[in-house]
């Protein structure tokens, strides 16, 4: 109970622009789902750990309405943009997106087991949309790998 | 942008961890936010129900003695509270008997289908969801669990197509889809008066997340999504 309550707690920190690429990535490829990359940062400010999400890389990979798939080629495209856009220390591919057309927000055994082989690392977060009820939320997985819903924030910069 | 060197963690990852703020007001406007609450509602659950078993032992307490004091001023009250008390049972005695639970389904379609499922786990969603244009419609959905086998699950629908076509509809026209995958034993196609009865047989996992696609099928190259069943 407690280590599902700090997961819970856990915050992904994003920007409206980049949740709006996202959810428009996902309606340009319905009925089927789609896939890619969440790119940002992990970050401490004092106590505190999170996930700061500042991009996204979508993922080219066969899909239907049911699952979409990862192919080797799209892999090493969106690993190559990463390497050019930030050729930093900082940035990292801190978790995945993908969406469920029409059935809701939930992590499937075979999303459990793509969070747990490919995302381990304590800031990686799995975000999942469905654009059809216009609904997102973030999950990791717990220490027995039970999918936990994480707690998030979404800015937008103030124009001075 | 100034280079960290990554960071070892106490878990033993190494990682590029990097020392700032979260985004906050002023320089950031906060646009939506999702947090937990029932944790710490679960936490504080012991002293709430303490709490309101308290007032209700205190109301009974106050009842009970102005009761005794004014008698005359309660014989209404005494009734109402014995007829609460015996529609409740009622609705427990409904529940248990009970082992189905039907669900109608209120749609933008004309006329809503009307499921029955075994599980209030089995979530329908009607075809407005799916991007289907074929004027077909699903008139009601019967689930039922095999009595020796629970991974065993039968579908029995019945459709009306609307304009009706001229074509003999039979087993090849109706698909059953597990997971995107080819799951179908369609047992029979019966026509009875403007409706088709499907009766089919698919086997579902023990555990785990499982869609259900219903599909018509207008042609070999053309389908169609009259359901989805989320279980």
């Amino acid at each position: 109970m407690w280590d599902d309550m700090r997961w819970h707690k856990y915050q992904v920190h994003s920007f409206a622009h980049v949740i709006r690429g996202i959810i428009s990535e996902c309606i340009k490829y319905l009925p089927n789902e789609a896939i890619g990359f969440l790119v940002g940062m992990y970050c401490r400010w004092g106590d505190e750990y999170y996930t700061l999400i500042d991009d996204y890389i979508p993922v080219g990979g066969s899909s239907s309405q049911y699952h979409v798939i990862m192919d080797v080629e799209s892999l090493g495209t969106a690993l190559k943009i990463l390497e050019k856009k930030y050729n930093d220390s900082k940035h990292l591919i801190v978790g995945w997106y993908h969406s469920h057309p029409g059935y809701g927000l939930f992590l499937s055994d075979t999303d459990v087991k793509s969070q747990i082989t490919f995302f381990p690392h304590p800031y990686h977060v799995a975000l999942v949309i469905d654009p059809i009820r216009k609904e997102y939320g973030f999950f990791k997985l717990s220490a027995d790998n039970k999918p936990i819903k994480v707690s998030y924030a979404i800015w937008r910069k103030v124009h001075e | 942008m100034s280079r960290r060197k990554p960071v070892i963690t106490d878990k033993g990852y190494e990682i590029s961890l990097v020392e700032t703020p979260p985004p906050s007001p002023p320089d950031y406007q906060l646009i939506k936010s999702w947090s937990p609450k029932k944790y710490p509602q679960k936490i504080k659950q012991r002293p709430t129900a303490s709490i309101i078993i308290s007032v209700i032992a205190l109301l009974i307490a106050i009842f009970s003695i102005i009761h005794v004091v004014f008698p005359s001023l309660f014989i209404g009250l005494t009734t109402t509270v014995t007829s609460t008390t015996t529609s409740t049972t009622q609705v427990t005695i409904a529940i248990t008997v009970s082992s189905t639970v039907t669900t109608t389904i209120t749609s933008t379609t004309t006329q809503p289908a009307t499921v029955t499922s075994p599980s209030t786990k089995i979530i329908y969603i009607p075809r407005d969801l799916m991007h289907c244009r074929f004027p077909i419609k699903l008139v009601n959905l019967t689930l039922t669990y095999d009595k020796n086998n629970e991974n065993k699950l039968q579908l029995l629908f019945d459709v009306t197509i609307s304009p009706q076509k001229n074509i003999p509809i039979d087993k090849k026209n109706f698909t059953v889809l597990a997971n995107g995958n080819l799951n179908e034993i369609i047992n029979t196609v019966e026509k009875i008066s403007n409706k088709y009865r499907v009766n089919s047989t698919i086997t579902i996992p023990d555990e785990g997340i499982y869609i259900i696609d219903i599909m018509f099928n207008i042609s070999e190259n053309e389908s169609c999504t009259i359901a989805r069943i989320h279980c």
